[in-house]
């Protein structure tokens, strides 16, 4: 029996180490203050990457864009898939179910493709550079996941619930209010925190579409790593920050308000 | 037809879906298709030609290769997320550890992290001064594989890429599988047993002929989504070869070349709808194989 | 031989015991039973024996040898399972094939020795088909088929018919006990069904909250039972609480018992385990109870509450004194609820146990 244990432990062990390794390294670097070379770790430890980062405008500017355009994007895709989630969700007809074929269709095409199409659209009409113009480019990305948490939010409202409500002499502000908002209100949220994270995320449609003025946090990351800085610690820092408040948003919902994010699947 | 109300609500509330999709989805994927062949929908000459579509396949040009590389190297990607992936979670339902509820969470936790970031730290554990760059070159030049370092980042060989990759991908497969896995009756395993197979009989017997459709579809989308993903093998990636999404990238920003952009681009359509129609037809059919 | 002993078995799940057995033998070419409700530890304990569940302490002795710590792949133990557990994406060939491929036995002995199972089984028209295209008692066959083909040493059977319909039990029952009888195999049945049990094992142990209650032949549990649990867990059986007044006679033990509201029965009881003064139950089942003649002895007054009529008969519902009991009658005879009738309670198959 012990024997057996020990196995578990070890595989287990070996897998989290695996995911949660580079992690921590990720985490050293943002945090080393002072590392030569020859060194294997680093040898002070501080904040200075995260107050440079911050204090730097080009750096500070991404940070900014990133946690503006994100809380923009969720609330543009929610109003966008809750009307069209609600549909979905409670009429399952041709209509819906091309629909939804349609949008799984969106999820599987690479965004670069759909990028380097927008290109010229977004040439023509002036809206390279533009802050704006790029909510709409994210969106892209966030709707297919979003519409899928809606829709099975919806899903799971019992049709006869609505019906019921009417019977009784509910208007139709007070069925969404009582019936649909307090049953859907956790699709709907665990989707606006799919959309809000696509947004922080996104990087390839902000690269070509937001040159070169506006760059969000993972455009700012790829600039220290693709281009010439051997730095590493600016780009862990700015790592950190996108990071830190995903997981720390997740495990917020997920214990306090049990929307589970269901992460699973296609 | 008749039209009634419910459907007044439903064309009413998902033509803001509609309208969105048609302008930021499918004009954008019409002007790829039709700028493959000189098409342009947005001003500057059109001429068609079949240009774009020569250069693609010429020797002598980079697409060519470039479309192997990112197969190749996506297959193996995608061979070993789902291996690793498949073995972790049959692992965990034999033998159902009880450490395992613990921690079943930081399987999640590559989810979170953005693709340019995951690259980004592989990139700092890969580059010459990165702790598994000290640590695979010291074992392979100890065993006389090697005799001077060798590149594990931006190399010729795509091997930066597939650390990166495989990374990301392990964990999806892993939770694409263990659900399937779970809806295999435990009886099946016990009746194996009784007729004297072993742990890795069951695994060859039992777990995969009857998961095997989620194998398929996992992999489908595993590979398409390694063929598609730019971030890992922009920033993990050498010089050359590089994806051919990379390939599109640096078409479109450094040497304007639009139309093998969008060839390559008209590729990437057709391999996404063949490997997407591959991933849904086998996610909608059962799951797994049941008796009733 | 395969004759197959437990020893000293505990085992406990998240501190609640499911198995505490002891000492078990079950002998050679036996059928043996394991009777009991659902929580009483029939299938922990099979599960034991075929080495899918370890037991937290105890020992598992085939012919003497020790098999505790032999996982169940090497025991060459044939399993048939309450949901049959078929693989569901094998032909029922396939499946029978299953453990013979694992043992890499030549191609044409599989093949003939599925041909003699078959035959055995009466499935051969169904060896082409899939699980979900054939019925559960078809299923069934597959199963105790592919059991059977690889000359097990026991076989082991976990509710193999509960989930088949009345009828299909009833006969497969017959089928079964033929099969082992022919087979001569060690076997072990478990099941919550009596009358399953009865019509198919030689010997039952009767389980309840993981300990053997009493183990015998049918007609011995059920006549003379050992304990309050086995006496009304078989058969209809209702209960008069007295105590022991007198002893009549010693060598047929049987004896005299007062009942509180001072009703005298004559019943059949154990010596060895009640004396005179000890506190007793009476096991009244509706076969022990007849209309009485007048001059009879042990008879007694009684009021009819209930009557229900099944069909080939009716079943009373009767109060005597304080004490409800049951009796039958044939469907002919009518007596209305409310009666007062004559009843005699045969003092030679009552059984008295120790309260």
């Amino acid at each position: 029996m012990r024997k057996q244990k020990i196995w578990d432990i070890l595989i287990i062990g070996l897998v989290v180490a695996y995911i949660v390794l580079p992690l921590l390294v990720l985490v050293e670097y943002a945090f080393a203050e002072v590392w030569y070379a020859y060194q294997l770790f680093p040898s002070k430890l501080g904040f200075k990457w995260f107050s440079w980062v911050l204090e730097n405008y080009d750096t500070r500017m991404s940070f900014i864009y990133s946690y503006t355009l994100a809380p923009l994007v969720m609330i543009a895709t929610l109003a966008l898939c809750i009307p069209a989630g609600y549909v979905l969700g409670t009429r399952r007809n041709k209509l819906s179910l091309i629909t939804e074929n349609l949008v799984n269709m969106n999820m599987a095409l690479p965004v670069i493709v759909i990028g380097v199409g927008l290109l010229p659209l977004y040439s023509r009409l002036g809206l390279l550079n533009n802050y704006w113009a790029l909510i709409p480019a994210h969106m892209i990305g966030a709707i297919p996941y979003t519409l899928r948490s809606i829709t099975a939010a919806f899903m799971q409202v019992p049709r006869e619930l609505e019906e019921v409500a009417r019977v009784l002499g509910a208007s139709k502000l007070k069925v969404i209010q009582k019936v649909y908002i307090p049953l859907t209100w956790r699709g709907i949220l665990a989707g606006g925190v799919f959309a809000f994270s696509w947004s922080l995320n996104e990087f390839i449609l902000t690269m070509l579409l937001g040159f070169p003025g506006v760059k969000t946090l993972p455009v700012s990351i790829y600039e220290y790593v693709g281009g010439y800085y051997l730095t590493p610690q600016p780009a862990a820092a700015l790592s950190l920050l996108i990071v830190v408040p995903a997981i720390g948003i997740a495990a917020f919902l997920e214990k306090y308000l049990q929307v589970s994010l269901g992460l699973g699947g296609g | 037809m008749k039209i009634s109300k419910d459907d007044i609500i439903s064309i009413l509330f998902l033509f803001p879906l509609y309208a969105f999709l048609a302008v930021m989805v499918f004009i954008p994927l019409l002007n790829v298709v039709l700028g493959s062949v000189g098409i342009s929908l947005f001003g500057g000459q059109s001429k068609f030609s079949l240009e774009g579509y020569l250069k693609f396949i010429d020797p002598s040009e980079p697409y060519l290769y470039s479309l192997f590389f990112t197969i190749y190297i996506s297959l193996i990607a995608t061979v070993i997320s789902v291996i690793a992936g498949y073995l972790f979670a049959v692992y965990l339902t034999i033998k159902k550890p009880r450490i395992w509820q613990k921690i079943s969470t930081v399987m999640t936790v590559p989810l979170f992290v953005p693709y340019v970031v995951g690259a980004f730290m592989w990139w700092t554990l890969l580059f010459p001064s990165g702790y598994l760059s000290y640590v695979i070159n010291g074992i392979l030049m100890s065993l006389g594989i090697i005799k001077s370092p060798i590149p594990l980042v931006n190399d010729p060989h795509g091997i930066g890429i597939l650390f990166g990759e495989v990374w990301i991908r392990f964990v999806v497969a892993f939770m694409m599988f263990y659900g399937p896995l779970q809806l295999v009756s435990q009886d099946l395993v016990d009746a194996a047993r009784t007729l004297g197979a072993s742990t890795w009989d069951i695994i060859r017997k039992v777990y995969i002929p009857i998961t095997k459709y989620s194998i398929i579809a996992t992999s489908a989308i595993i590979l398409l989504a390694t063929m598609a993903g730019v971030s890992i093998p922009l920033i993990l990636g050498g010089s050359w070869p590089q994806f051919l999404n990379v390939m599109i990238y640096i078409d479109v920003t450094r040497l304007f070349r639009f139309q093998t952009a969008y060839v390559s681009g008209v590729f990437y359509i057709i391999s996404s709808l063949v490997l997407g129609y591959i991933f849904f037809r086998f996610t909608t059919k059962r799951v797994i194989i049941q008796v009733r | 031989m395969v004759v197959i002993v437990l020893e000293n078995i505990l085992k406990k799940f998240k501190g609640v015991v499911a198995a505490d057995i002891p000492y078990l033998k079950i002998e050679d070419k036996e059928f043996f039973g394991l009777l009991g409700p659902s929580g009483s530890g029939k299938t922990t304990t099979l599960r034991i024996i075929a080495g899918l569940t370890k037991p937290d302490r105890g020992r598992v002795l085939v012919d003497g040898e020790d098999i505790t710590d032999k996982p169940p792949e090497k025991r060459n133990m044939g399993m048939v399972f309450q949901s049959w557990a078929l693989f569901p994406h094998l032909t029922a060939y396939e499946n029978i094939a299953f453990g013979l491929r694992l043992r890499k036995i030549p191609e044409d002995e599989i093949k003939a020795r599925i041909k003699w199972a078959a035959e055995l089984l009466q499935i051969e028209e169904l060896l082409d088909r899939y699980p979900h295209q054939m019925s559960g008692g078809q299923q069934q066959r597959v199963a105790v088929a592919r059991a059977i083909v690889l000359q097990p040493r026991a076989l082991l059977f976990d509710e193999p018919l509960s989930n088949l319909d009345a009828k299909l039990r009833e006969q497969v029952r017959f089928e079964l006990r033929k099969l082992q009888k022919r087979l001569k195999i060690t076997s072990i049945y478990v099941t919550h069904d009596q009358a399953e049990a009865f019509a198919i094992c030689d010997r039952i142990a009767i389980l309840n909250k993981g300990k053997i209650q009493q183990i015998g032949t049918p007609e011995e549990i059920y006549n003379r039972p050992a304990t309050k649990f086995v006496a009304g867990f078989l058969g209809v059986t209702r209960f008069i609480r007295g105590k022991v007044v007198e002893i009549l006679n010693k060598d047929t033990g049987q004896v005299l018992v007062e009942t509180e509201d001072h009703i005298v029965i004559k019943a059949t009881g154990n010596l060895q385990k009640i004396s005179k003064s000890s506190n007793v139950l009476l096991v009244i089942r509706p076969e022990h109870i007849v209309l009485a003649e007048e001059s009879n002895d042990n008879v007694f007054e009684a009021v009819v509450e209930r009557a229900t009529y099944t069909g080939d008969a009716i079943d009373y519902d009767i109060k005597l004194g304080k004490w409800n009991l049951r009796f039958k009658t044939p469907a002919n005879l009518r007596i209305s609820p409310g009666s007062v009738i004559k009843v005699r309670i045969d003092p030679s198959r009552v059984v008295v146990i120790p309260d």
